[in-house]
């Protein structure tokens, strides 16, 4: 069965671009564009992963990750951030925010892949 | 019994020569798999990028594409985006992110400063080091002649230095950018005629 991932971005370009580096094979994609439309998803359709980018219009990727985590039906889902702020307190905003994991962009494709791996396992 | 001792001691020699191979074989493919994914993640960013800049008419969306590569595929947040002015003397700033707008607002060619300079030699330029002042200057040209510019300066922290992927994004921007902005004024030229 394929793992879902929720993939949370405003940028189409970001948005394709994880389209076409994670293999539609293993995963099951959907998208979102802000915040608030991650938290509605996260709550209907249950994914495995959410893979989140913090600057986002209506609602932050930060807020949103504190609300997907504050809802009992989503608490446990893994999420990481994808941001182009990768300094340490941002980074830790993240954390505190509730994030599994957290990546910076440029993504790297082979980083963001085995931190899939790791918490999706191998397909 | 000795000759026993000795097969099964053969036997685990052979075993454990095939374990190294195997083992060997194992990381020269994880390797190789690596470098398979970078490469997949190279051409979906050239991909990505050229289906951005011509899957619309609009110029605002066409402007809006070339920031989000440069953003996130490139990985800077200060760059300008220039149209070259009718009588070839100057650029003028259209967009921009992370940069004083105004005082980069138009750019006199041939001005002695880093980017008049860099746009009167209409060639690409790329700063040794990743600088504040200018970092990369990409021209956009049709027809062999320069009608727009990137100008960046400056990278993410995070990202070290200009890679190969960049170099190559940077070609695909300064044809295929150019074809899409070239395209979108014309369009917005035709409807408002």
């Amino acid at each position: 069965m394929k793992k879902r991932i929720l993939l949370v971005d405003d940028s189409n370009t970001v948005l394709l671009m994880e389209k076409m580096v994670l293999d539609k094979s293993i995963y099951e994609l959907t998208t979102a564009t802000d915040g608030d439309e991650a938290v509605r998803k996260a709550i209907v359709e249950q994914p495995d992963l959410i893979l989140m980018d913090v600057v986002m219009p209506k609602m932050s990727g930060f807020e949103a990750c504190r609300a997907i985590r504050d809802h009992r039906q989503t608490h446990d889902i893994p999420i990481i951030l994808v941001t182009t702020r990768g300094e340490a307190e941002n980074v830790e905003e993240g954390y505190e925010s509730g994030c599994s994991d957290y990546i910076t962009k440029p993504i790297n494709g082979p980083e963001l892949i085995s931190k899939l791996r790791y918490y999706l396992g191998e397909a | 019994m000795m000759s026993n001792l000795l097969t099964a001691g053969v036997e685990e020699a052979v075993l454990r020569e095939r374990v190294e191979r195997l083992e060997s074989e194992n990381v020269r493919l994880a390797d190789r798999l690596a470098e398979i994914e970078q490469q997949n993640v190279k051409l979906a960013n050239l991909y990505v990028s050229l289906l951005q800049l011509h899957e619309t008419l609009d110029r605002k969306v066409v402007v809006r594409a070339i920031k989000e590569v440069i953003v996130n595929l490139v990985g800077s947040e200060k760059m300008g985006i220039f149209e070259m002015t009718a009588d070839g003397e100057a650029m003028r700033l259209v967009d921009s992110m992370g940069i004083d707008a105004q005082h980069y607002s138009v750019i006199h060619i041939g001005d002695g400063g880093l980017l008049g300079s860099a746009a009167a030699r209409g060639e690409l330029f790329i700063s040794p080091a990743a600088n504040d002042h200018l970092t990369a200057f990409i021209p956009l040209r049709m027809d062999g002649r320069i009608i727009a510019a990137i100008a960046v300066f400056g990278l993410l922290p995070q990202k070290g230095s200009l890679e190969p992927v960049d170099f190559e994004l940077f070609d695909l921007l300064s044809t295929q950018g150019a074809m899409a902005l070239y395209c979108s004024s014309a369009s917005f030229r035709v409807g408002h005629a």
